[in-house]
């Protein structure tokens, strides 16, 4: 269903030709242990946020798995204000949803710009009520 | 005469420019990340190099630095070696031990890393993606592999 809603904004956004950005981040592990085979563990994590708007105000859909299963899924719509210009400062609330139940979020974060078409981007995440965590890790984005 | 002096001038021109081709440049790879889900986690994974060489093929030597935890800390050493500039490949390779402590001891695993790294420069800044295999063949900790896929964030400056 949120990938669903994810696509149906994708599809929206390119009708209307506006410059959206997208920005993630994902890892993979692997634990291989040569005593015990059924210690081996591995995981994968993922996060990516869709920011409707390249600058200035607009809604944003971030998402953050942490890998495990879909029990560890979380995603949170919003609005936020991105700044202008090579270094940018971000500010922004919306709604949580997801396994953790629902929930209040807050985006803070800034980033630079590389060039036209990738930035760097260090959103920092706070969720409150169902399940609280705070979260700050570097995301690569990119413009279309 | 004249044409002689232009000559030499001209040459040794050249070998001023010679520095430009020829760097030496000291590079960290950050991965840095801190989420707090009822209790803190704090990771800040560095791989940094020292290479020199020309602007498309660089080698030196390398030195991987990973707190993941307060108790758990993994260290390299060894050599690097870089093919092109704008979009690199970059191999590190050397000697891994991980320190692990528990109960106020401190546990070790020592073996070898092997780390390949796909990325592009912006001047200073660059993306990589970062494939590493760790080995622990002896010491304390139950021998295994560990293999990461990662994306890091560069910075580096020329010495």
């Amino acid at each position: 269903m949120k990938l669903a809603f994810l696509l149906f904004v994708l599809l929206i956004q390119s009708a209307t030709g506006l410059a959206s950005t997208l920005e993630g981040f994902a890892g993979a592990n692997y634990t291989s242990y040569d005593a015990v085979s059924e210690a081996n563990e591995g995981g994968l994590s993922l996060r990516f946020k869709y920011n409707h708007s390249k600058d200035g105000p607009g809604y944003f859909f971030y998402n953050v798995w942490r890998g495990g299963g879909i029990a560890n899924y979380d995603a949170l719509l919003g609005y936020s204000y991105r700044s202008k210009g090579n270094l940018f400062f971000e500010i922004g609330a919306g709604a949580f949803y997801g396994p953790f139940g629902p929930g209040i979020g807050i985006v803070a974060g800034s980033g630079f710009w590389l060039g036209n078409d990738f930035y760097f981007s260090l959103p920092l995440i706070v969720r409150k009520m169902g399940l609280d965590y705070m979260t700050i890790s570097p995301m690569i984005g990119w413009n279309f | 005469m004249k044409k002689i002096y232009s000559i030499v001038l001209l040459v040794l021109l050249s070998g001023f420019s010679l520095p430009a081709i020829a760097t030496m440049e000291l590079k960290s790879n950050l991965l840095p990340s801190y989420a707090a889900v009822g209790k803190n986690d704090f990771i800040l994974s560095s791989h940094n190099t020292l290479l020199f060489g020309f602007k498309e093929f660089k080698l030196g030597a390398y030195f991987g630095y990973e707190p993941m935890h307060s108790y758990l800390v993994d260290q390299s050493v060894g050599a690097a070696i870089r093919f092109g500039e704008s979009n690199f490949f970059e191999l590190q390779a050397g000697g891994f031990q991980r320190n692990f402590k528990q109960q106020g001891r401190t546990y070790k695993g020592t073996g070898f890393i092997v780390n390949a790294l796909y990325g592009k420069h912006w001047g200073r800044w660059s993306l990589s993606l970062l494939l590493t295999g760790k080995r622990i063949s002896s010491g304390d900790l139950d021998k295994r592999w560990i293999i990461d896929f990662l994306p890091y964030l560069g910075f580096r400056v020329a010495i």
